[in-house]
């Protein structure tokens, strides 16, 4: 949608409408909104719904920058000291670090690499 | 398919018509799975689309008959400038698709190089019943065409279901299957597709984070696709649900069903799309006489701008050109692919020459655009996933059938501005794509190597 051919009570309305979604826990609705808007707010040429398109990217900026500190000091926090909290950690985790490390890459040519040695006999 | 878009109308619309935001969305695999033919949802919004074009001829008929002495005069320059416009702009066109649709294969590549989870064989989908881990060649080859068989028949009654149901204007039905295909691609595919990748980079990933990036990815690409956004954002959302389809196509489809089923599908694509008989043309038939746009929601669209100066025809003229209807790709959603292949709806609209009215003083805006199905993309990037994750060639073959592609769209694209009506996107860059791979695959590669180990440089 090119905003330059709707009308500017639409303009208005589709930023009213963004920033409302944004609190439905969609912070990327927010950021969408504040990016999207940022020409027709800041640098066009004042026009009768501007001030208030205006106010509702500053809200949206507002709100997202808050979800950005609050998600960013989780996940800071998470990443850290999941290993600490031990039974609490792995019920909060999704996918979970494998135990061992990843397998060594084929060798092309397919024979495996017999790094343990075979059994041996006594 | 592949056509013009020659009319800026999708911002004019009227609210409720919605269609011009969503630029072809492909129904999302669900539809394979569920033996619903995704293809059906792209129409509609096709159809949607097409509306809003022809919504806007009513006042440029208006604006004609005001200054109707020096139209008939103009016509035939204003005809001709326009057929030069066209012909001129459809370099930026090309390379307005090239775009896309190398970033959909690319990032299918990168997938496929990097993610295990899309190579490994862990079943296949109800559509292609018969297995190929049988001993004999032929019984391989046998099984393989037995699966296209079904494949097509499944895509051909989904898109005959489609029409029939655009024909009996159960827009409701459809409206809903297309929403419900895009929850299933945008919400449970990512799902999935994100987990892959995360185990992949052995990157720990807790619910609540996962759960909030999940909704806020599917809950802005529904609205952007379905409803209005950023056009940037709305064409690279559908740049990643083709991309997460043709994923899906590459893991469940088996090794040699998967290439007989690309060379049967851009046959049904050039039958469906010229043939007077065809699905996707009736539709795209059905929608011009009743003047609405098809559902755009399966069709990506390129929306370019510039101002066209005075004398010239204005957007007035464009009311009988939309329905050149450039979404022939939207035809594609048609059933073919569960995944937005509807978009590839064989959208057969023959152009309309425009009937320029003459606006002397006014410069008219007016936006151009190639639109193309997302089943198209879909395919494409099967066609060169498949290269990357099979071919022994590596990254020789991979890069020629991506050339290939690219040459075929070229070439497609041209015939569009030659004869100005939808075109299959399909048959000529997989035609290529095919050649190219079997060809690099068995005979350049171990020239090449034979070369190399020669030590002998050409």
């Amino acid at each position: 949608m090119n905003l330059e051919r709707v009308s500017n009570e639409d303009k208005l309305e589709l930023c009213r409408k963004y920033y409302l979604g944004g609190f439905a826990l969609l912070p990327f609705l927010w950021l969408v909104n504040v990016l999207w808007f940022f020409r027709e707010a800041f640098v066009a040429p004042p026009y009768g719904e501007q001030p208030l398109i205006r106010r509702y990217v500053r809200r949206s900026a507002l709100g997202l920058g808050l979800w950005g500190v609050g998600l960013g000091a989780w996940v800071g926090v998470f990443q850290s000291r999941r290993a600490e909290w031990g039974a609490l950690g792995d019920f909060f985790l999704a996918f979970t670090l494998p135990s061992a490390p990843p397998e060594p890459p084929q060798i092309l040519g397919g024979v495996p690499q017999n790094l343990g040695g075979g059994p041996r006999l006594p | 398919m592949i056509t013009f878009m020659n009319n800026s109308d999708s911002e004019e619309e009227p609210c409720n018509e919605r269609t011009s935001l969503m630029s072809a969305e492909s129904p999302p695999v669900p539809s394979y799975q569920d033996g619903l033919p995704a293809s059906e949802a792209g129409e509609p919004q096709a159809h949607r689309k097409r509306r809003t074009g022809s919504s806007r001829s009513p006042n440029n008929i208006a604006d004609g008959d005001m200054s109707d002495s020096g139209v008939p005069v103009r016509e035939s320059t204003l005809e001709n400038e326009e057929e030069e416009l066209t012909l001129k702009y459809g370099a930026k066109h090309v390379i307005m698709l090239f775009v896309p649709v190398t970033l959909c294969m690319i990032v299918v590549v990168a997938t496929i190089k990097s993610v295990r989870f899309y190579t490994e064989k862990n079943g296949q989908l109800i559509y292609t019943p018969f297995s190929e881990d049988t001993p004999s060649v032929g019984q391989r080859l046998l099984n393989s065409v037995l699966n296209t068989i079904i494949m097509i028949s499944v895509i051909v009654v989904m898109t005959v279901f489609l029409v029939l149901l655009y024909k009996y204007r159960c827009y409701k039905f459809i409206h809903g299957w297309l929403i419900l295909s895009s929850l299933m691609l945008l919400f449970l595919f990512t799902y999935i597709y994100l987990g892959e990748v995360l185990k992949t980079y052995n990157v720990a990933m807790d619910y609540p984070t996962l759960f909030l990036v999940i909704w806020n990815f599917g809950a802005v690409g529904m609205i952007c696709i379905h409803w209005k956004g950023p056009l940037q954002l709305q064409q690279a959302y559908l740049i990643m649900i083709s991309a997460l389809m043709a994923l899906v196509f590459i893991k469940y489809l088996p090794e040699w069903s998967a290439w007989v089923i690309l060379g049967a599908i851009s046959i049904y694509d050039l039958m469906a799309v010229l043939c007077p008989k065809g699905p996707l043309r009736m539709l795209v038939e059905t929608a011009q006489e009743r003047n609405e746009p098809i559902f755009p929601a399966l069709i990506y669209s390129s929306a370019m701008m510039w101002t066209v100066g005075m004398a010239k025809p204005d957007t007035a003229a464009r009311g009988p050109s939309q329905q050149t209807w450039d979404t022939a790709e939207d035809g594609r959603e048609n059933h073919r692919s569960p995944s937005h292949a509807d978009s590839q709806m064989p959208e057969t609209r023959s152009p309309i020459p425009t009937r320029p009215i003459t606006s002397f003083e006014e410069l008219e805006e007016e936006e151009r655009g190639v639109k193309l199905g997302l089943g198209d993309f879909i395919f494409y990037s099967v066609l060169v996933g498949k290269a990357a994750a099979t071919a022994s060639g590596d990254w020789n073959t991979t890069l020629a059938c991506f050339v290939a592609i690219l040459i075929g769209l070229c070439l497609t694209l041209l015939l569009l501005a030659v004869f100005k009506k939808a075109l299959p996107a399909l048959p000529i860059s997989i035609t290529f794509g095919l050649v190219f791979y079997f060809s690099t695959d068995n005979l350049v590669r171990p020239f090449m190597d034979t070369l190399a180990s020669h030590q002998l440089y050409i």
